[in-house]
């Protein structure tokens, strides 16, 4: 394990995720926790890691509606992902080999890319494979959302689900807005100022005949 | 009793301190395929007689004609054996000590690499050329390189001896060289297959006539190959000679301050705990293991449920290996994955999820004999200790 990897990388992604977490729609229908590296605990990402040691494993819930057949929708779904980063996925995020990641949820959706206990993560690593795992937390949701952006074309584990997205025009179940700006937000703080004055000051006495008159502006900064 | 001859004209050109380095050089060489060949019957001939020879591979009939160690009688023998009795014969060194270990060098304990003085690379895979560059680089070992392809053969030297050498990776890149046509379970296809690469013998023995040539000039200390690559095309006999500078992408290169410790432990017998617990008695700090990838200990098959052993990193897996042996008629490749698996990365004595693994003898999580663990200090991440055991 590089110190590169160690200090840096892994650092990045939980201020990522931290940033990601804070975000309010975001917050509404996932929560991120990790595991201590030290400790073994689950935190939530909000708390510092002991020792400064980055955590490689996150805990992801999701909790969205989801169709379960045609037209029926349960809104009690809950699906949680375990996600591993290693030094080969974070160091080469092109490469197609995404993090490893564990699911369990409380039953199985209408979905093309979902079992109970499986989620297809192929698609949503190859989207946010540039970005990191922020950006995979994002797409898994999307995923069990039905988010256009993230679910490949074809049938993959169930031809009704994918038939039945494809009938009801690529939709998402809901429409999130998720955090896909993450990296390109500012944050904007707007101080107040006095305004800057300006002054007309009328011809003065020592201006000689035949020339033009003269405004005087005087421009005073802040 | 009359002293044999053999090397008087050769120290006439490279002298007698040259000669007898050259007879008490150890050297590694990882592949024994032609290229290995060509570079072992030159070393043997020119009076080195310390090797070790690692290959995993049986000998095919389509290796003779490349291969002037092998007999056909040697067809479907281990090349790393056979080599090593065939040199045995033809040494002329006074005492050979010949080895050859018919395994994947990434199965040999790595202590090998601090057991050999110089350590030739002729492999034909990417993932094995980064894994012995990497631990060259670590224990600072010299490293030749050689590769070759129709008529054109490229070498490289990287002596790793100073800070600001650069390393192999800097010539083919960061990236994992694991990587195999995955399956939804993440795991390797079956039909992944090693593409043979078209080559001839005039090409394997140039590169082992410069691959030995430039070990020569190493030990005269007039090496003009370091951290550079030689492409040779024999068909147009042009040379291009290509400096690599250290790049700060190559993480290998981190100023890391590397420790070594010999751990009077057992690797059949002894646990991670033990490991962890004798680091922290002996150097008064807290340490931890992680490793590059996911170690799987074991699956539950896919079909019967029944518990498989597996103890292997994630990317050695094949995807078929979560069938059991009784189920593996119900193999389907595009089954997702239903069956829990037994995985860890790293291992910390305070972690309460690690304790199963804690407490399982190294042998059974990816250690062999005669190996090197490399061990993170908890408060200071630029010490690590390297622990032979």
């Amino acid at each position: 394990m590089s110190t590169f990897y160690d200090n840096i990388l892994l650092r990045e992604e939980f201020n990522l995720v931290q940033k990601l977490q804070k975000d309010a729609e975001f917050a509404k229908y996932v929560t991120v926790k990790y595991e201590d590296r030290v400790t073994g605990e689950t935190k939530t990402v909000l708390s510092a890691p002991t020792v400064d040691k980055y955590p490689e494993k996150y805990i992801v819930d999701y909790r969205m509606p989801v169709y379960v057949r045609e037209g029926q929708i349960r809104n009690d779904y809950h699906g949680t992902a375990k996600i591993t980063l290693s030094e080969p996925v974070l160091a080469n995020r092109r490469a197609d080999n995404g993090p490893f990641v564990e699911w369990n949820s409380n039953f199985q959706p209408f979905n093309n890319h979902i079992r109970k206990d499986w989620i297809c993560t192929g698609n949503a690593w190859a989207v946010a494979k540039d970005s990191g795992l922020w950006h995979f937390i994002i797409s898994l949701g999307a995923l069990i959302n039905q988010d256009e952006f993230v679910c490949a074309e074809g049938v993959h584990i169930d031809r009704d689900a994918y038939d039945y997205w494809v009938r009801r025009g690529r939709k998402p179940v809901t429409n999130i807005n998720w955090a896909l700006d993450l990296l390109t937000k500012l944050t904007i703080t707007i101080i107040p100022t006095e305004k800057p004055k300006i002054t007309i000051v009328k011809k003065t006495p020592e201006q000689q005949p035949g020339q033009q008159p003269i405004k005087k502006i005087t421009i005073i900064k802040k | 009793m009359t002293m044999n001859n053999y090397f008087d004209r050769q120290e006439r050109v490279i002298g007698k301190e040259v000669g007898k380095k050259i007879k008490s050089t150890k050297i590694l060489v990882v592949g024994a395929g032609a290229g290995g060949n060509e570079v072992l019957k030159n070393l043997a001939l020119m009076g080195f007689g310390n090797f070790t020879i690692v290959d995993f591979d049986p000998i095919e009939d389509s290796n003779l004609s490349r291969t002037t160690l092998f007999l056909k009688s040697d067809i479907g023998k281990s090349k790393a054996e056979i080599a090593a009795k065939a040199l045995y014969l033809i040494s002329l060194h006074e005492s050979p000590n010949i080895q050859g270990i018919n395994a994947k060098i990434q199965d040999v304990g790595k202590q090998i690499f601090l057991e050999n003085d110089i350590i030739v690379c002729c492999v034909d895979t990417m993932d094995a050329r980064a894994y012995i560059n990497n631990w060259c680089v670590r224990l600072k070992k010299p490293f030749f390189e050689m590769g070759f392809e129709k008529f054109t053969i490229q070498i490289s030297f990287f002596p790793n001896e100073k800070p600001t050498d650069a390393c192999f990776r800097e010539v083919i890149g960061f990236g994992d060289f694991t990587g195999t046509r995955q399956s939804c379970s993440k795991l390797k296809m079956i039909d992944t297959k090693l593409e043979h690469i078209p080559t001839i013998q005039v090409a394997a023995a140039l590169a082992g006539v410069l691959i030995a040539t430039e070990i020569i000039m190493f030990l005269k200390g007039d090496s003009r190959l370091k951290n550079k690559v030689l492409q040779y095309a024999a068909d147009y006999h042009r040379i291009l000679e290509i400096d690599y500078p250290q790049s700060e992408r190559c993480h290998l290169h981190e100023n890391i301050n590397y420790q070594i410790f010999k751990s009077n432990l057992n690797v059949n017998i002894n646990t991670f705990r033990d490991l962890l617990t004798e680091l922290k008695d002996a150097l008064n700090s807290d340490f931890y293991i992680n490793w590059n990838e996911e170690y799987i200990y074991s699956m539950s098959c896919e079909s019967c449920g029944k518990e498989i052993s597996i103890k292997k990193f994630k990317s050695e897996i094949f995807d078929n290996e979560r069938w059991c042996a009784e189920c593996q008629d119900k193999y389907n490749e595009s089954e997702v994955v239903k069956s829990k698996w037994l995985i860890n990365k790293e291992l910390f004595l305070t972690n309460q999820n690690h304790k199963f693994f804690l407490e399982l003898p190294m042998s059974d999580f990816v250690i062999k004999e005669n190996d090197i663990i490399e061990v993170n200090n908890i408060q200071s991440s630029n010490d690590k200790i390297l622990v032979l055991i």
